[in-house]
């Protein structure tokens, strides 16, 4: 899960990394009270998770409490790259005299945490790495010595820092790996990190993002993150929502009128691609995973019904872990309480405990397909074609 | 020959006790699998399905031998089981939770490296040289013995992809499933690699998805040391941009990871590409 930047830049605060001052606004009103009281230019930025915020108008800087209110007006309530924007973060803007970038990350290849620095901050990391591979610092952490303080500084001499700055920005890195540890963060970024005119190194964005397998760690903080995001009220949030709330690893919606349904991710986006190949429009792609219970695909099937635009609903399944049986007595216990979408239901069941699914599928009026291709063919003749 | 796995490998299952534990342990049983001993912290003593259950891994294998170890123990405590498999001398550690947490992974892998062990997953289905040995929970009904190998990083796929090569009278060596990632023990290059060496394996199947990059990875190697046909499967040809597709480390992201430039890569490299399942037995049908 990633944070929002205000979210980042508290965890920041804790570990005394330097932050601009500022706060949290979700109407106009409390946005021109906060620069009111910070009383200097401040810049206002959307509190979305998403890149690009700058180019697509997520960031504006106002001078003065009315024209922070004004922008926050502009910002607020409205969609940047399709996410809604229901807060903003107000602060003093800082004064730039070099931008850096700075992260720590985990490297899949080495099976260790890295420690990624560049000159050349403000601007997107990847194209630095393409385009000017020479600004990039990389530093491998050996997991048992951890980053030692030595490390941290031949980093910051690498990037062209000395004496006082140097030591400064050493600690910033010290800071990050220690929140990569101590939150189970996969990634702690701070682009740019701006050395002020007045010689601080303050990090004028944050990003943060926690390993979701490590949830049980901080049940805490995950439980605040998700009451915080606005009660969905209908439609596909309603259903987005409850699909979490059901623990489906996977629900997304597009534009199409089949719903599919897959008992693994592998299988699944073969499903997708055959489905796409084949001509049919997906509207909703649900996996999930390998430890399905029949209770989350009866849930599965109630969500993805619920949406008016399917007209056709794929089930394919083809089970290690999962139980065929187990699926079966999923889909049987929602067919039965909608008996009318039993003709709309086509299911492909193969794998462990197969036969015995069939047959309960069978004694439900539902004839399960062997082969995926039919059962796809199926699926799509049942939407209104292709 | 077999790669990793083969008729007289004996296993450990972790997390014998539990439901599934328990389940899988009759299936590869009955399959012929040489399971020697089950792990359940605090029900040692007991028995499941005749195989004796012990508390610790190391007692498992001072009194049973222990080539292999399956793990099935939940997502927060699965790498302190793999942990203690591998410093009980196991060589090869299938984890197949989901949702372990990534430092405690790397420190697994760390461990593995030192001891010289494989480690499979997390998030796998594990693997399985059809007629002679599974470490995993394939459906085996699919499988068939015989000289093609495959690798995938979904289980599933691979039960699909096996099932048609099967139907088709193309029999497997070694089936792998090397997790949803995003950080893998065994890569598809270590598995394109052991199947390169392997006597048996006459062309391999590499059943790929969008994310990451190993795929590009796999296709270096292949183009400098496979001299076996390779043929692959990459999927998520349709995926959406920034929505992650079932898999930890299945997604699009800022243009990358996308199957058509892994597709690319492999296509360059001299594999040939199958756009679903049932290509496969026919480009295999040109090639052999």
């Amino acid at each position: 899960m990633r944070l929002p930047e205000y979210k980042s830049k508290q965890v920041f605060a804790e570990y005394g990394l330097r932050v601009p001052r500022g706060g949290v606004a979700s109407k106009p009103e409390e946005a021109g009270e906060i620069a009111r009281e910070l009383g200097v230019p401040v810049a206002v930025k959307a509190q979305v998770l998403v890149g690009g915020r700058g180019h697509a108008g997520g960031i504006k800087f106002a001078d003065n409490a009315v024209d922070a209110e004004r922008v926050a007006g502009e910002i607020l309530g409205g969609v940047l790259r399709r996410q809604d924007v229901d807060k903003v973060l107000v602060e003093e803007k800082v004064q730039i005299e070099r931008e850096f970038y700075a992260s720590v990350t985990l490297d899949y290849t080495n099976k260790c945490p890295v420690v990624i620095v560049s000159s050349e901050g403000g601007v997107d990391i990847e194209a630095t790495a393409r385009d000017n591979a020479d600004a990039i610092v990389k530093e491998l952490v050996n997991n048992q010595l951890g980053l030692t303080d030595y490390q941290a500084r031949r980093i910051a001499k690498k990037v062209g820092l000395e004496g006082r700055e140097m030591r400064q920005f050493a600690g910033v890195i010290q800071a990050l790996f220690k929140i990569i540890h101590e939150y189970d963060a996969s990634l702690v970024e701070i682009n740019p990190l701006v050395l002020t005119t007045e010689k601080e190194l303050i990090a004028a964005d944050a990003k943060i993002i926690l390993d979701d397998g490590a949830y049980f760690r901080h049940r805490e903080l995950y439980k605040g993150l998700v009451e915080e995001k606005r009660l969905p009220s209908e439609g596909v949030k309603l259903r987005k929502a409850q699909a979490e709330s059901a623990e489906i690893p996977t629900y997304i919606e597009l534009d199409g009128r089949i719903g599919v349904i897959a008992d693994g991710a592998g299988t699944g986006m073969l499903t997708f691609d055959l489905v796409k190949d084949y001509g049919g429009k997906i509207e909703t792609y649900c996996e999930l995973g390998g430890k399905a219970t029949p209770a989350l695909i009866e849930e599965a099937m109630k969500i993805i019904v619920t949406n008016e635009k399917v007209r056709a609903l794929l089930i394919n399944l083809i089970g290690g872990l999962n139980r065929m049986d187990e699926m079966a007595e999923g889909i049987v216990a929602y067919v039965s309480q909608n008996k009318s979408m039993t003709s709309n239901v086509v299911v492909r069941m193969s794998g462990t405990m197969e036969q015995e699914g069939r047959e309960l599928l069978e004694e439900h009026g539902i004839t399960a397909y062997d082969n995926i291709y039919e059962a796809i063919e199926r699926a799509i003749e049942i939407s209104g074609g292709n | 020959m077999t790669i990793l796995i083969d008729r007289d490998t004996k296993v450990i299952v972790q997390g014998i006790t539990g439901t599934v534990g328990s389940f899988q342990t009759k299936v590869m049983l009955d399959y012929g699998t040489k399971v020697v001993a089950g792990v359940t912290p605090g029900k040692g003593g007991q028995s499941v399905h005749g195989v004796p259950v012990y508390d610790l891994v190391e007692d498992a294998v001072d009194e049973n031998g222990g080539d292999a170890s399956l793990i099935f123990v939940p997502g927060p405590y699965a790498a302190d089981a793999a942990l203690e498999a591998i410093n009980a001398g196991v060589s090869l550690a299938v984890m197949t939770a989901e949702g372990v947490p990534l430092l405690d992974v790397m420190k697994v892998m760390n461990l593995a490296t030192e001891r010289k062990a494989a480690v499979i997953g997390p998030d796998t289905a594990g693997l399985i040289s059809p007629g002679r040995c599974k470490v995993g929970v394939h459906p085996h009904r699919l499988f068939m013995e015989g000289n093609i190998g495959v690798v995938s990083k979904s289980g599933a796929l691979s039960y699909e992809t096996s099932k048609m090569l099967t139907d088709s009278g193309y029999g497997q060596s070694t089936v792998i499933g090397i997790g949803g990632g995003p950080m893998w023990g065994l890569t598809q290059i270590e598995a394109l690699r052991l199947f390169e060496e392997d006597a048996e394996t006459e062309a391999v199947v590499l059943l790929g998805e969008i994310g990451g990059s190993m795929e590009e990875e796999a296709a270096d190697f292949i183009s400098e040391h496979m001299s076996k046909p390779v043929v692959s499967l990459i999927v998520g040809r349709h995926a959406p941009e920034g929505e992650r597709m079932g898999h930890a480390g299945a997604i699009i992201q800022g243009g990358r990871g996308t199957a058509a430039g892994k597709i690319e890569a492999l296509e360059e490299a001299g594999a040939r590409i199958a756009k679903g399942p049932r290509e496969i037995p026919v480009i295999l049908k040109e090639l052999l």
